[in-house]
C-alpha cells in the first residue's frame, strides 16, 4: 500500500515563513512582474546602450552620450518579470520505500511551493507519476495526497514528457535513484529552466543499510529480485557505489549549473532546512 | 544388514521420519526475508565481488542443513541402541537361566508356567539385551539359545521349550551362566520356586504356583515266563484323600483294567496289574495340575536268552558246569553262543570266552606234584568284583594249577585261583577232581554272576523302563557297525564302550547298529520331588552387588551417538551465518527499514 501519511503542516508553514528561495544573479525570464527578466524590455532600469539602428525608437536615444561621442547610442532596458516556481516530485515507488522519506519528498515539494508564493512567485507543481500531473493553486493542496506509487523513473517520464515548462526557477524533490547516466537527465531538466536546484532526500537506511542475512532484495519500481546476504563487504560496497552515484548527480548538477544538495528524509523539515538547504538556494527571510 | 551391526532397539529407526520435515524446513528457510530497495542496482553490483572472499557464505545454508542431518542421524542411532562389532563385544548380553525340570509344565490357569517364563524373559531382554544367552537346568545343564543369540532367537526358543527334565541342582547351570556371562553381569534365573541360597549375583524370578497333585511316583515292569506284571505307585500331593482312577491300557488304546486306588492323604497308593505277556502299555491318572507325570508308558522288559556254548577237555569239567547252566534260566545252548565255557588252551573264537580247568603245561608259580597245588583259605578277593557277589569260600576245597593270565580276582597264596583279562575273557583256574567248589554253592553264584555279567554285555538297555533321572544304562559291542541311540531330544552317535548317559527327556530311546534295531527302552516321566507342586510359587529376588540394569534409553547404550550429537549441533550453530543472527535481531520494516 502506498504511504500517504499525513504531512507536518505546522512544519510546511513554519519553514514558508522563515525561509525563502535565493534567487540567482542571473536574469529571469517569466511573465512580467517585481522582478527584473532577462530580456530587454520597456522598464526604466537601465540595461546597456547600443549604437542606434534605423527603426529605433528614437525615445531611448541617449543624448547626452551622444553630444559626448558624437555618435548616437540607444538606451536599452531589462525587462521586469514575474518568474516561474516549478516544482517537480518524483511520485515513483522508490520514493516510497520508507515511510519518512515519502512524507519528506512531499514535505519539501509543498514547503518550496509555499515559500514560492509566499516570495510573490508563482509556483507550480509537477507530479512525476505514471499519470504526471501539473499542479496550479489552488489545487497544490493536492500534494497531500501524493501516492509514490508510479512504477516509471523519472527518466522514462521525462522521455515521455513530463509536463515541465520554461520557468525562472526549477526545483526537483528526486532520490536520482536509476540506473541511467545522469548528464541526459540533468540536461532535460534544466532545460527551460533559468535555475536548477536538485534535493534529494534519502532516508537513513538508504545512506546506511545494515548487516543482515540472507534477504531478498526486490526492486520498488522492477519488481526484479535479487538474493544476497548482506554481510559487511556487501554493505560496504553498496555505501561506496551511492557515494560515487551522488558524486556523478553532483557533478551532472553542476554541469547544468543547477545547485544539489542531498538531504536526510529522517529529519524533520525545518532541521533540513535550517541545516541542508539554508545557503544551498534557500535564504533566511530577514 | 551390516555385519557387526546391531541394533537394540529397531524402534529408535523411526526417527528418521523427522529427516523429510527437516530438509522441507531447509527449502523453506531459503525463501530469505523480502527487501524492497529504491536501488537494486546498486546491490546487484556488489554481488560478485563482496561474495568473493569467504566462500563459506556461499555455503553457509548447506552446511547446516548436512549439521542437521547428522544430527537427526546420531539422534537416531542412539535411540535405536546401535553397536558396532561382532555381537558379544561392546553388545549388552543377558544370560537367563530357566528351571528345566518336570515341575515347570504345571498348569496355570490352564496354561503351563514355561509358557509365562518366556514372557518373562521377552521383557527382560528387550529392554536392553542385543545378546541373549538361555541356559537350561539339568544333571547336564543345556543351552537352548546362544551362546549371545539374538534377542529375537532367545525368545522363539523358548516359546518353544517344554520342560519335563528330573530334578537337578541348578548350580551347574548357574556355573555355566557366570562363566558365559562374565564377572558384573546379572544373571536371570526363572524358575517356580524361590530357591533356598542362590549366588548373590543372580536375580530370582519365581513364577510357579501351588498346587495339589496326583502323580505316579514308582513303576516297575517284569515280564517272565509268559506273563507281565505291572506295579505302580500313586502318591498325593495335597488335596484331601480319596479314590483315584488308574486305566491301564494296550498301545492302541484298548483299556485293560480301570481300578480306583485309595489314597490317603499326603500318602500313595499301590496298583498292580498281570496280564499276559504284552506290549507296551500306558498306564493313566486323570489329568491336574501336571498333566504329564499321570501318564506313564511301560515297555516290555524282555531280554533275550543268553546263548552258550561248552567245549571242554575234561569231562569233570564239563559236568560241573553243565549243571550250573542247566540250571540257569534265561540261557540257550546254540553252536552260536554269546559265551563259551571251555578247557583252557582250546582256541575259540567269536564269542566271550570262560575258562574253566587248568593249564596244561607248566607256567610261572609251578608247584609240586604236576603243578597244582590245593587250598583251603585264606582266599584273598576282589570284594568289589561282581565275580563275586554272594560267593562264600568257606570250607572250600580249591586246587589250582599254573595261575593264568589276566586280572586276579580270586587268589590264595601264590596262586591266582579266578582272573579277567581285559577282553573279558574270565580264567576259573580249578582242577574240579581234586576241588569240592563244584559241590558248593559259592560255584553256582559264581556262575551264575559270569552268566549275569555275560548277559550285560549283550548290545542292549540294562533296565527298559527307567525313571526320569536315573541312568539309562546300555551295551554295545565294539564289533559290527557304528552304533547310535535314537530318543526325543534327538540321536546322538556312541562310541565302543560307552555305557550310559542320564537320561534327560522322558521318551523312547532305541539304540541301532547300523539299520539293525538292537533294543528299546523308555524314560518315564516320574520324579516324585518334581510332581509335589504344594512348595511352589512366585517370587523375586534381587541380585546384590551388580550394577543394576537401566530400563528405557539409557540402559547400557553407547554414547558415541549422544557425542556426535552434541557435536553436530555445535557445529550447526558455529555453521549458521553470523548475519541470519543480527536478522533475526534486525527490526522488522518495509523495504530496507
Amino acid at each position: 500500500m502506498p504511504d500517504v501519511s499525513p504531512l507536518d503542516v505546522a512544519a510546511v508553514e513554519l519553514v514558508a515563513a522563515r525561509y525563502r528561495l535565493g534567487l540567482p544573479r542571473s536574469a529571469y525570464s517569466g511573465r512580467v512582474g517585481g522582478v527584473l527578466g532577462r530580456q530587454a524590455g520597456g522598464s526604466m532600469e537601465l540595461q546597456d546602450f547600443r549604437a542606434y539602428q534605423p527603426g529605433d525608437d528614437v525615445r531611448q536615444i541617449d543624448w547626452n552620450a551622444a553630444a559626448r561621442t558624437d555618435q548616437v547610442f540607444i538606451r536599452v532596458r531589462r525587462e521586469e518579470v514575474s518568474p516561474l516556481v516549478e516544482v517537480v516530485l518524483d511520485a515513483s515507488a522508490s520514493m516510497g520505500v520508507t515511510s519518512a522519506k515519502a512524507v519528506r519528498a512531499r514535505e519539501l515539494a509543498w514547503a518550496f511551493c509555499r515559500i514560492a508564493r509566499a516570495q510573490g512567485l508563482e509556483p507550480v507543481l509537477v507530479v512525476g507519476s505514471d499519470e504526471p500531473l501539473r499542479l496550479r493553486p489552488p489545487e497544490l493542496v493536492h500534494v497531500t495526497s501524493v501516492a509514490s506509487e508510479g512504477r516509471r523513473t523519472l527518466p522514462e517520464l521525462l522521455a515521455r514528457g513530463l509536463p515541465v515548462r520554461s520557468c525562472g526557477v526549477r526545483i526537483v524533490v528526486s532520490d536520482f535513484l536509476f540506473d541511467v547516466p545522469l548528464d541526459p537527465v540533468l540536461a532535460k531538466l534544466s532545460t527551460g529552466a533559468t535555475t536548477l536546484l536538485v534535493v534529494q532526500p534519502l532516508d537513513a537506511v538508504e545512506r546506511e543499510p545494515s548487516e543482515a542475512g540472507l534477504v531478498e532484495i526486490v526492486d520498488s519500481e522492477t519488481g526484479e529480485k535479487i538474493e544476497r546476504t548482506l554481510g559487511a563487504a556487501v554493505v560496504a560496497e553498496y555505501r561506496r557505489r551511492l557515494g560515487a552515484h551522488q558524486s556523478s548527480l553532483e557533478a551532472a548538477t553542476r554541469k547544468v549549473r543547477g545547485a544539489w544538495t542531498m538531504v536526510p528524509a529522517d529529519q524533520p523539515l525545518p532541521v533540513l532546512f535550517r541545516e541542508h538547504l539554508l545557503g544551498a538556494g534557500v535564504e533566511a527571510r530577514p | 544388514m551390516i555385519p557387526g551391526l546391531t541394533l537394540g532397539a529397531p524402534a529408535g529407526l523411526l526417527a528418521l521420519l523427522g529427516l523429510a520435515p527437516l530438509v522441507a524446513l531447509y527449502f523453506l528457510r531459503r525463501k530469505s526475508t523480502p527487501r524492497v530497495v529504491p536501488a537494486l542496482f546498486l546491490w546487484r553490483a556488489t554481488a560478485d565481488t563482496a561474495e568473493a572472499g569467504p566462500k563459506l557464505q556461499r555455503l553457509q545454508r548447506e552446511w547446516s542443513l548436512l549439521c542437521e542431518i547428522v544430527a537427526l542421524l546420531a539422534a537416531t542411532l542412539f535411540l535405536a541402541d546401535v553397536r558396532c562389532g561382532p555381537s558379544g563385544a561392546g553388545a549388552s548380553h543377558a544370560v537367563v537361566v530357566v528351571d528345566g525340570s518336570l515341575s515347570m509344565s504345571a498348569r496355570v490357569d490352564g496354561r503351563p508356567v514355561a509358557s509365562r517364563a518366556a514372557e518373562l524373559v521377552r521383557r527382560w531382554v528387550e529392554v536392553g539385551a542385543t545378546a541373549v544367552t538361555v541356559i537350561e537346568t539339568g544333571p547336564k545343564p543345556r543351552l537352548l539359545a546362544g551362546p549371545a543369540a539374538t534377542p529375537g532367537a532367545a525368545v522363539e526358543a523358548l516359546e518353544k521349550w517344554t520342560p519335563h527334565g528330573p530334578a537337578a541342582s541348578p548350580e551347574a547351570a548357574w556355573r555355566l551362566a557366570r562363566e558365559i556371562a562374565g564377572a558384573g553381569t546379572r544373571i536371570l534365573y526363572v524358575t517356580d520356586a524361590v530357591p533356598a541360597e542362590a549366588p548373590k549375583e543372580l536375580e530370582i524370578e519365581a513364577i510357579g504356583h501351588s498346587e495339589t497333585n496326583v502323580a505316579f511316583v514308582d513303576a516297575s515292569r517284569t515280564d517272565e515266563r509268559g506273563k507281565t506284571r505291572v506295579e505302580l505307585r500313586v502318591a498325593r500331593f495335597g488335596g484331601s484323600a480319596g479314590p483315584v482312577p488308574v486305566t491301564i491300557s494296550s498301545a492302541d488304546g484298548t483299556e485293560l483294567q480301570r481300578t480306583d486306588v485309595t489314597i490317603p492323604e499326603g500318602g500313595a497308593g499301590v496298583v498292580r496289574f498281570e496280564t499276559a505277556a504284552a506290549g507296551p502299555l500306558v498306564v493313566r491318572l486323570p489329568d491336574d495340575a501336571l498333566p504329564d507325570d499321570g501318564v506313564v508308558t511301560l515297555v516290555p522288559d524282555v531280554r533275550r536268552p543268553l546263548t552258550v556254548g561248552t567245549r571242554f577237555a575234561d569231562e569233570n569239567a564239563s559236568r560241573a558246569v553243565g549243571r550250573v547252566l542247566d540250571a540257569s534260566e534265561s540261557i540257550e545252548r546254540s553252536d552260536t553262543p554269546d559265551v563259551v565255557f571251555a578247557s583252557p588252551g582250546l582256541p575259540i573264537e567269536g564269542a566271550r570266552v570262560v575258562r574253566v580247568g587248568v593249564e596244561a603245561s607248566a607256567a610261572t608259580g609251578a608247584v609240586a606234584d604236576g603243578g597244582r597245588r590245593s587250598y583251603v583259605g585264606p582266599f584273598f578277593t576282589r570284594k568289589d568284583d561282581p565275580l563275586l557277589e554272594d560267593v562264600e569260600f568257606a570250607g572250600l576245597v580249591w586246587t589250582a594249577g599254573p595261575n593264568p593270565p589276566g586280572r586276579p580276582i580270586v587268589s590264595a597264596d601264590a596262586s591266582v585261583l579266578v582272573s579277567e583279562e581285559p577282553d573279558g575273557t574270565v580264567h576259573v583256574n580249578i582242577d574240579v577232581s581234586r576241588s569240592n567248589v563244584q559241590r558248593s554253592n559259592a560255584w553256582p553264584v559264581l556262575f551264575g554272576n559270569i552268566l549275569s555279567l555275560a548277559r550285560r554285555s549283550l548290545p542292549g538297555f540294562a533296565h527298559r523302563n527307567v525313571l526320569l533321572g536315573e541312568q539309562l544304562a546300555f551295551t554295545i559291542t565294539a564289533s559290527g557297525g557304528p552304533a547310535r541311540l535314537e530318543g526325543p531330544d534327538g540321536t546322538r552317535p556312541l562310541t565302543p564302550g560307552a555305557r550310559a548317559f542320564a537320561s534327560a527327556i522322558p521318551g523312547e530311546y532305541t539304540l541301532f547298529r547300523g539299520e539293525e534295531r538292537l533294543d528299546t527302552a523308555r524314560v518315564l516321566p516320574i520324579d516324585a520331588s518334581e510332581s509335589d507342586l504344594r512348595a511352589r510359587g512366585a517370587g523375586h529376588k534381587s541380585a546384590e552387588g551388580v550394577a543394576k540394569r537401566e530400563a528405557g534409553l539409557l540402559a547400557e547404550r553407547p554414547t558415541w551417538p549422544l557425542v556426535l550429537l552434541v557435536l553436530a549441533l555445535l557445529a550447526d550453530y558455529l555453521a549458521a551465518a553470523p548475519g541470519r543472527r543480527r536478522a533475526l535481531a534486525a527490526p522488522p520494516a518495509r523495504g530496507l527499514a
